[in-house]
């Protein structure tokens, strides 16, 4: 169940009585984590598609990044995992940028998350920005983060329409 | 985890021995005086917690056991919190409920006796557990604060200030509406303006609101022994914008009831009059603080004994009331500002009928009332539409005069009236006569009331003039 805990989440905890030391060292959690990440070379191998060790481990630490930057705690390891399981078979995706895009894919998602003010779920939200990257993204990172999850969230903010929808149907245009 | 480890080593022996036996743990408890959590404390459950681990009365094991379990806990709660759609949660939300998980236990544990007791429930219970019956505490003790708060608000004190109005009115429901004893159990919804003597603003969740309504139940207990439309003469004499004041009722009644048993007065009244103030102050000016202090606490005993409010956390509260006094008596006499404290009310104030009337009717209701009332065959269905739907005495002239009600059905329906009500309807005429029944009008409604007025025995008659003469706008 409790597969990371990031060094500020042990904060919070240990500010409240526990001292310095927590009795969960990130190191530890991490361990579950990556084990999880490399666990998932099993069915991306298909699409010709592996992460080695050290990948898993920046993967990881890219995770923790995108979870300080966005002021996010993160119960489990399964994010990154699910991530590759959606985009596995993305045309977009090959051995030399796997990695890569999974990282910024990685950043995307939790930055949307608080974007999108927790109203989309984590399976919906990495499966509409499965649907962009190939449709209307082209497997454009930058299309994705800086135009159509801009206008998603937007509209979720101020709005708030079958983002699902809009989204097909745009691919259809 | 390791410094805290480290520091308890020497202490490993006692350890084991208070792990033996939970009567020796409270013995050495009390040996080494270490109880220094406070039950009023916030954060109970962390200070008891660290407290226990500081001592080094449970085991390094058990201690870590109880951070792995917490830990566990916390995930569980975002997960349900999540509702599974998300394995993230921002930092914020997730430290609220850390901290309503710490609020929950810290409840279990504030429930308890003794630390002691405290030690062998971390020891022997699941975190997770005692986490579940702090929810279960929580929520009887929510049903039953929901019951006291119904008490009060059905006696409330028929006063203008806005913030007591608002407070037990408006206030207090939304807590129990919002409140979340499962995700937000440290938190307070509500809105609570109203001071009381002794509020702890710094507690939190149900403990706050279980103290506020504990202690305004204390406070009206007082107040419930005197006429409230004696308090609220006492309230207009301490300030003119007493109503947007933030000001205590129970101490102004307090004080006023002591100022009234210093100078050998009875308690059927609270009313303090010019020379009541002078001799109060020859009383007091010459004590010094103690026995100042002595003579406050001492009135307040006979105060309370008189009253027959006798419980002990009444006798507390009000002894607690009284030494706060004790500076600000000793501050008034020195500015002599005594009247602030004790004040002149004015007896014609008291005298006076403030009229407020319930809510007028709309447009469309006054309408539908007046034909529904034209159209009734007999007066007694007239007469009971009218008590049905009319609260405001203007409304109740305006039906007079629209033309649904005729001659001596006038006449019926006034002696369907309560003499206030009489009294009230003679009031709007503004008439400066002493004799109503005497006054010449073109209104049928008043020639008709004057023909009941005439028929009316004269003591009664009186008893209205004299309503009307005490009734102010």
């Amino acid at each position: 169940m409790l597969s990371c805990l990031p060094s500020y989440n042990k904060k919070i905890f240990t500010e409240n009585f526990l001292g310095e030391n927590g009795l969960l060292t990130e190191q530890l959690l991490n361990q579950q984590s990556i084990g999880e990440i490399l666990k998932c070379n099993e069915e991306t191998a298909e699409y010709q598609l592996t992460l080695s060790k050290e990948e898993a481990i920046l993967l990881m630490e890219t995770r923790q990044e995108a979870l300080r930057a966005n002021h996010r705690i993160e119960i489990g390891g399964g994010t990154i995992s699910k991530m590759i399981h959606f985009f596995r078979d993305s045309p977009y995706l090959s051995q030399y940028n796997y990695a890569m895009t999974l990282s910024e894919l990685i950043d995307t998602f939790y930055y949307f998350k608080n974007e999108t003010l927790d109203e989309i779920s984590d399976d919906d939200l990495i499966e509409l920005m499965k649907e962009l990257f190939d449709g209307r993204c082209h497997g454009s990172i930058e299309l994705l983060q800086g135009k159509e999850m801009e206008r998603i969230a937007h509209n979720i903010r101020f709005g708030g329409w079958d983002f699902g929808e809009e989204a097909h149907e745009e691919d259809e245009d | 985890m390791n410094q805290i480890i480290s520091s308890i080593p020497e202490q490993e022996e006692k350890q084991l021995e208070c792990k033996k036996s939970k009567k020796h743990i409270g013995e050495l408890i009390k040996e080494q005086q270490i109880r220094n959590v406070d039950k009023d404390e916030t954060h109970f459950f962390e200070k008891v917690l660290a407290e226990i681990i500081e001592k080094g009365y449970l085991h390094p094991e058990v201690v870590q056991q109880i951070q792995l379990e917490l830990i566990q806990l916390w995930t569980k709660q975002i997960e349900v919190f999540n509702r599974g759609k998300s394995s993230s949660i921002t930092e914020e939300k997730a430290k609220a409920l850390l901290e309503s998980i710490y609020f929950t236990l810290g409840f279990r544990l504030w429930v308890l006796e003794d630390l002691d007791e405290s030690i062998a429930l971390l020891k022997d219970k699941p975190i997770e557990v005692l986490f579940e019956e702090g929810q279960t505490y929580i929520k009887e003790k929510l049903v039953f604060l929901k019951g006291q708060y119904e008490r009060l608000k059905n006696k409330l004190l028929p006063t203008e200030n806005m913030a007591y109005r608002d407070t037990y009115g408006e206030g207090i429901p939304p807590f129990f509406k919002f409140y979340s004893p499962e995700f937000a159990s440290q938190e307070c919804p509500g809105s609570i303006d109203y001071p009381l003597s002794h509020d702890k603003m710094e507690e939190n969740g149900i403990t706050y609101m279980i103290g506020y309504i504990e202690k305004s139940l204390l406070e009206h207990e007082l107040c419930w022994k005197f006429r409230g439309e004696e308090i609220e003469v006492l309230l207009q004499a301490y300030h003119k914008g007493y109503r947007e004041l933030l000001i205590n009722i129970y101490e102004v009644v307090l004080m006023h009831a002591i100022g009234r048993l210093m100078i050998g007065k009875n308690l059927e009244t609270l009313i303090l009059e010019e020379e009541d103030l002078r001799s109060i102050e020859r009383t007091i000016e010459i004590l010094p603080t103690h026995l100042l202090e002595e003579a406050l606490l001492t009135k307040g005993m006979t105060l309370l004994e008189d009253l027959d409010l006798r419980s002990p956390q009444m006798q507390f509260y009000v002894m607690q009331t009284l030494k706060k006094y004790v500076p600000r008596i000793e501050l008034a006499l020195e500015e002599e500002t005594l009247d602030k404290i004790f004040t002149i009310a004015n007896q014609e104030d008291l005298q006076s009928i403030h009229y407020q009337g319930g809510e007028r009717l709309s447009d469309e209701t006054f309408k539908a009332l007046t034909e529904r009332i034209r159209e009734s065959q007999v007066v007694k269905d007239k007469i009971f539409w009218i008590k049905q739907k009319v609260q405001h005495v203007e409304d109740l002239r305006d039906i007079l005069e629209a033309d649904c009600i005729f001659d001596k059905e006038y006449v019926k329906l006034y002696e369907s009236l309560e003499d206030i009500e009489i009294a009230l309807l003679l009031n709007l005429m503004r008439i400066d006569e002493n004799d109503y029944s005497e006054v010449e009008t073109e209104q049928d409604w008043f020639k008709w009331l004057n023909q009941y007025l005439k028929q009316l025995p004269k003591a009664q008659y009186e008893v209205i003039k004299h309503l009307v003469q005490r009734i102010k706008q």
